[in-house]
């Protein structure tokens, strides 16, 4: 099978996912407060974990210390701090850039 | 039917364009982070073995960041399909999550564009809008905010990445631009980590991922997120910070 082919099939797969809660709650009812609670509770779990992954491993190993953990940890402070996107992407991007650039 | 001179589509009323060029608006800021992460895919794409056109039509085909990534990393480990494909399902499997969050919302939507707008579902594009449902009940509003953010996201990532393919050529690997996944996600993540459930669901995963990286192809971050949610939800919330949702964007950005 060709990596085309398989994005197309996950492509479809996706869509169904992102399509799936929409479907199933869809009505009018109301979500009761405990799935309320643990809707709330996916951006923090599911992005974090997609973040620790990216930084803290590395094809499944654990990164040594890198520009990565710096940078992560430079814009996850200023992210606490200011709550603003655009700063966290802009400073934690050149933070990244000058590291690497020092040879880090 | 007044309509203002802005409107190209005089279809589009006065106050649904203005709604979803809020929402455009909204997204705006994120544009220049997607197209690094389409330019950080694309230098991602030149290194693999996977080719320029399937790799530009992924994105077209998943709009799924993480996901498509962890699948050229399992085509260059000459892994089996069904592994590869799983592997991008179970780490857009978060999105079903994502999408149950605007089920509420999404419900008094027409049949037609609950279909659309679900194409354009992602983290990113979730939070923001959850931050509109909550201060804007209005669902004919809602809709064309929703549909504002996730045409400008979708279509900026979209291209950024067929852009990104196009031009990896020129963008060294040693550059490291993958950074920019985690960056992006930690911009729009920290911000809704506000109470303690959240940090205790956040801490969790982040622990499960570390522990459980040995865990079969791509599931560490399903596992790692259902186990922070789980963790989450049994600590009790406090009462001071009623009602907790997080800021609006423009609290968010004059902060």
């Amino acid at each position: 099978m060709t990596p085309l082919v398989m994005f197309a099939i996950a492509g479809v797969g996706v869509y169904l996912i992102r399509l799936s809660g929409i479907v199933l709650l869809a009505g009018d009812r109301e979500l009761p407060d405990g799935a309320a609670k643990a809707l709330r509770l996916v951006a923090p779990a599911a992005v974090t974990a997609v973040v620790a992954s990216a930084v803290l491993l590395d094809h499944g190993d654990i990164r040594g210390f890198s520009a990565w953990h710096l940078a992560a940890a430079i814009a996850i402070a200023l992210a606490v701090w200011k709550q603003h996107m655009v700063l966290t992407i802009g400073v934690g991007g050149a933070v990244f850039a000058a590291l690497l650039f020092a040879g880090l | 039917m007044t309509v203002t001179r802005e409107i190209s589509r005089p279809i589009v009323a006065p106050m649904q364009w203005q709604q979803y060029r809020a929402g455009a608006r909204t997204a705006l800021p994120l544009v220049p982070a997607s197209v690094v992460f389409g330019l950080a895919f694309g230098a991602v794409i030149y290194t693999s073995t996977v080719d320029p056109v399937a790799g530009a039509l992924s994105s077209v085909f998943m709009f799924a960041g993480a996901g498509q990534l962890a699948m050229v990393d399992q085509i260059d480990a000459g892994s089996p399909a069904v592994l590869v494909i799983m592997t991008g399902l179970v780490i857009s499997a978060r999105y079903a999550l994502f999408s149950a969050s605007l089920a509420p919302t999404m419900a008094r939507f027409p049949r037609r564009w609950r279909l659309g707008l679900a194409f354009m579902l992602s983290d990113i594009v979730s939070v923001l809008c959850l931050r509109r449902t909550k201060i804007d009940p209005d669902p004919v509003r809602q809709r064309w905010y929703f549909l504002g953010v996730g045409t400008m996201f979708a279509g900026f990532n979209i291209s950024g990445t067929v852009a990104g393919v196009a031009l990896g050529s020129v963008l060294p690997a040693s550059w490291q631009m993958q950074f920019v996944v985690p960056l992006i996600l930690i911009a729009v993540v920290v911000p809704v980590i506000r109470d303690v459930p959240a940090v205790v669901a956040a801490l969790v995963a982040l622990t499960v991922v570390l522990v459980g990286r040995d865990l079969p192809s791509g599931s560490t971050i399903i596992v790692a997120a259902l186990a922070g949610i789980a963790a989450g939800y049994l600590v009790p919330e406090s009462k001071r910070k009623e009602p907790h949702g997080p800021p609006t964007l423009d609290e968010a950005s004059q902060a």
